[in-house]
């Protein structure tokens, strides 16, 4: 099965295409130099990292862009073939998958020196990296951060903190590296910049017609998500921020006819970006991710504390790692601030922390006025996709939504 | 069947009905908890009764309005229980983050079920940092002072010391009844150390324990089994019911030890009562845990290895809930680690409404060749 492509809007995603491009050669070429390798989770303190040497990869970047060259169902296949349940997470499985055939759009990613793991996403992500030291018997650092209910405690922000510091000593044992003062105050500025861009960019989401949409800012993540601390990532964002400016200077939509105003709730569909495409031709816009904008990456910083305090403010609280309370509150709040007509909540069998509580959401949305749409399926392994089943389910809430439109 | 052993399994048939009938007899409060990682004796403390919170068989009739069908049985079921009402009699709930089902389960109970009391326990991964260590005494604090509130009354040391005495010798009691089902002094089933363990999540201590000694004396009176067939090690999660080890020992095999969240992992280890009793506690709570959602791999993995040897088992039997993504993890490294020493494992998923039709045919096969592959050698 193959799917539409998703056809991208703003010169900006071609450097950012070009930039992933480049950052893949470089890491097998940087291997091949024998600079060291950290393989880390999708919501890492990058900016340590990029204080040193080291090169950073990350394993769930590549997923997506395996999933999006539609190699997810196979990849994942790979690690079933080995011994991995179906049921486990489809990044594990796809990770696992390349890990051990060998086989990915540039075949496995250069081998792990050290491994690196948060858990301010799920479990899974200890199980999976913890799966992964073993095969490769290489060292792993897990950075744990339990569930924050609203804000952290004082004990939760001490005991990341203390974290952070080992962590800094474990670089140093396993790569003879150390994380400089200086540096790493320079790459957390650099970082913050990101997330001023971007949250310059998801303000001007607000807009109607809203200028973005979601199938130019998934793409983008791969600069809030793995360069944040990067100048590169800066430059290419403000190019991006100014060509979106352009859009709303002259009243210009992503779409000519804006007709509905959606959210994306969960990680994307890499296999189909092109869902979003299909939307849009109907005049329906998913002008908001929980995704894109709230599991941390992005988010403006405290810089008031001092570097180590800023990572604690952007590396805790995630969407992820809020309980179902904080969660609901804050799509309440993104309903209003985005005036959704509608939310698209995909129910992601590999993914419980964004999954289990989505009925929950969907409840508290239809509270606010807020209709939405669930529809299963998984964000890799494109074998969980039931096109028809879905095509129809999204046909049929868009029409749901002009019968309302139309009765006001 | 010893009289304990059936009033043990009579009590667990109608457990929900016996807690509302206790409940009302000795105005006492209750409060429900998810997983052993819970510090049940600060709710005993404070006077409440601790009850953990279980699923049932029955087939769901309302949480799938609030669950997806890729969350595991036993989470649908006991949401179904208490969407239901028949948790009704509950006061409060406590929920550790363990796996990403229970952790999401928590807020999903908590804003659909009235209860007057609901707390998390925001309990880190990585049990072997002291750091965690320090981080786990302040959430017993925000525990301790959150039932405090809750009943209006101070819980003193001493009433939790008071609490780690019962609990202590009731997890002393199991152990002395696990034991009993090694193939050198056989004297119970595995099936029936389930249903006897079972019910005393769901009773006082003190009662559970008065139950134990009167076992364990009519057990040791008595002559053991004969322990000819082949013998097995269950590992697995939370197990509610005792079906599917029914089916295990009628296919012919006995289960002389268990590494499961309602089986040994419970009560293996106890309290130091010398030390100050949040320490204590602490330090119980870290060092009994061998589950797949907290701690690592291979201290698993190298325990799993050394019940084996000791239990004299034959071969192992992973019995998961279907999703349940923390054992599902393990599953390759276990089976490579145990085929290094010539034991063959067996996994089984199930569900557990799916009852005793359906999968069950498939299963009573599978332990079959199992239960030959063993035999045969």
């Amino acid at each position: 099965m193959a799917f539409a492509k998703a056809e991208k809007t703003f010169q900006a995603s071609v450097e950012t295409s070009k930039f992933v491009r480049e950052d893949y050669k470089y890491m097998y070429a940087a291997k091949k130099e024998g600079k060291k390798t950290a393989w880390m989770t999708g919501i890492t303190p990058i900016e340590m990292f990029e204080a040193t040497e080291i090169v950073s990869v990350f394993p769930e970047n590549y997923n997506a862009f395996a999933s999006a060259k539609q190699m997810g169902a196979d990849l994942c296949q790979e690690a079933e073939m080995r011994g991995f349940s179906q049921d486990i997470c489809s990044y594990g499985r796809l990770c696992l998958g390349y890990c051990l055939s060998g086989k990915g759009p540039y075949g496995s990613l250069p081998d792990p020196d050290i491994l690196i793991c948060t858990r301010n996403a799920c479990a899974t992500h200890v199980k999976w990296w913890e799966a992964m030291s073993h095969i490769f018997k290489k060292p792993l650092f897990v950075l744990d951060i339990p569930e924050i209910h609203g804000v952290p405690t004082k004990a939760q922000t001490k005991y990341f903190m203390t974290q952070l510091e080992k962590l800094k000593e474990f670089i140093k044992e396993t790569t003879g590296q150390t994380v400089k003062d200086d540096r790493l105050e320079e790459k957390v500025a650099l970082s913050q910049r990101t997330s001023e861009l971007w949250s310059e960019l998801t303000e001007m989401r607000k807009k109607s017609p809203c200028p973005i949409s979601s199938t130019d800012v998934f793409n983008q993540m791969f600069l809030t998500v793995t360069k944040p601390a990067t100048k590169r990532a800066n430059d290419i964002l403000t190019q991006l921020v100014g060509e979106v400016k352009a859009y709303v200077d002259q009243g210009k939509g992503v779409v000519e006819h804006e007709r509905f105003r959606l959210m994306w709730d969960n990680i994307a569909i890499w296999y189909n970006l092109g869902l979003m495409n299909y939307l849009q031709k109907a005049g329906a816009v998913s002008v908001i991710e929980t995704y894109s904008s709230h599991c941390g990456w992005g988010k403006l910083m405290d810089m008031s504390q001092g570097p180590a305090h800023a990572l604690a403010s952007k590396y805790m609280p995630g969407y992820l790692n809020l309980d179902l309370n904080s969660k609901v509150k804050l799509m309440q709040s993104l309903a209003k601030d985005f005036r959704l007509d509608g939310a698209l909540l995909f129910s992601n069998r590999s993914c419980k922390p964004y999954s289990v509580g989505q009925y929950d959401i969907k409840i508290a949305l239809e509270k606010v006025g807020v209709k939405s749409v669930m529809f299963e399926a998984d964000m890799v392994d494109q074998r969980a996709y039931a096109e028809e089943t879905n095509n129809n389910r999204q046909e049929a809430f868009l029409e749901m939504l002009e019968n309302d439109k139309s009765a006001k | 069947m010893n009289d304990v052993i059936s009033t043990c399994v009579a009590y667990n048939a109608e457990r929900l009905e016996r807690l509302k009938e206790y409940k009302k007899k000795n105005n006492r409060k209750i409060v429900g908890f998810l997983c052993s990682q819970v510090p049940e004796e600060l709710i005993y403390a404070a006077g409440m009764l601790p009850v953990r919170i279980m699923g049932s068989r029955e087939p769901l009739q309302m949480a799938d309005s609030l669950l997806q069908s890729y969350v595991c049985s036993f989470s649908r079921s006991c949401l179904d229980l208490m969407l239901l009402g028949k948790y009704q009699f509950l006061d409060g709930i406590v929920v550790p983050h363990s796996c990403d089902t229970i952790r999401a389960l928590y807020g999903v109970i908590e804003r659909n079920v009235p209860l007057g009391f609901t707390h998390f326990l925001k309990y880190p991964i990585s049990l072997e940092k002291p750091e965690a260590a320090v981080l786990i005494i302040e959430e017993y604090k925000e525990m301790k002072e959150k039932l405090e509130k809750f009943t209006g009354k101070k819980i003193t040391d001493q009433d939790i010391r008071e609490a780690i005495a019962v609990y202590n010798k009731n997890r002393a009691l199991l152990q002395k009844l696990a034991a009993f089902r090694l193939a050198s002094d056989r004297r119970i089933t595995g099936e029936e150390f389930l249903e006897v363990a079972l019910a005393g999540f769901v009773m006082d201590k003190k009662d559970h324990n008065i139950l134990l000694e009167k076992l364990l004396k009519d057990l040791a009176a008595k002559k053991p089994l004969s322990s000819k067939k082949p013998r097995l090690l269950v590992a697995g999660n939370v197990l509610d019911n005792s079906g599917m080890l029914k089916i295990i020992e009628d296919a012919g095999a006995d289960i002389v030890w268990d590494d499961l969240c309602t089986g040994t992992r419970y009560f293996g280890s106890s309290v130091d009562e010398k030390k100050a009793p949040l320490e204590g506690l602490l330090e119980h709570y870290l060092s009994r845990t061998y589950c797949p959602c907290k701690g690592k791999l291979q201290r698993r993995i190298d325990y799993l290895l050394d019940m084996v040897k000791a239990s004299k088992a034959q071969g192992v039997i992973m019995l998961h809930q279907k999703f349940c993504d923390p054992h599902l993890w393990d599953v390759k490294f276990v089976r490579e680690e145990m085929e290094k020493i010539s034991i063959p494992v067996l996994e089984i998923e199930y569900e557990q409404f799916a009852g005793d039709s359906g999968s069950a045919g498939g299963i009573r096969t599978r332990i079959q060749s199992l239960i030959e592959m063993i035999g045969g050698k």
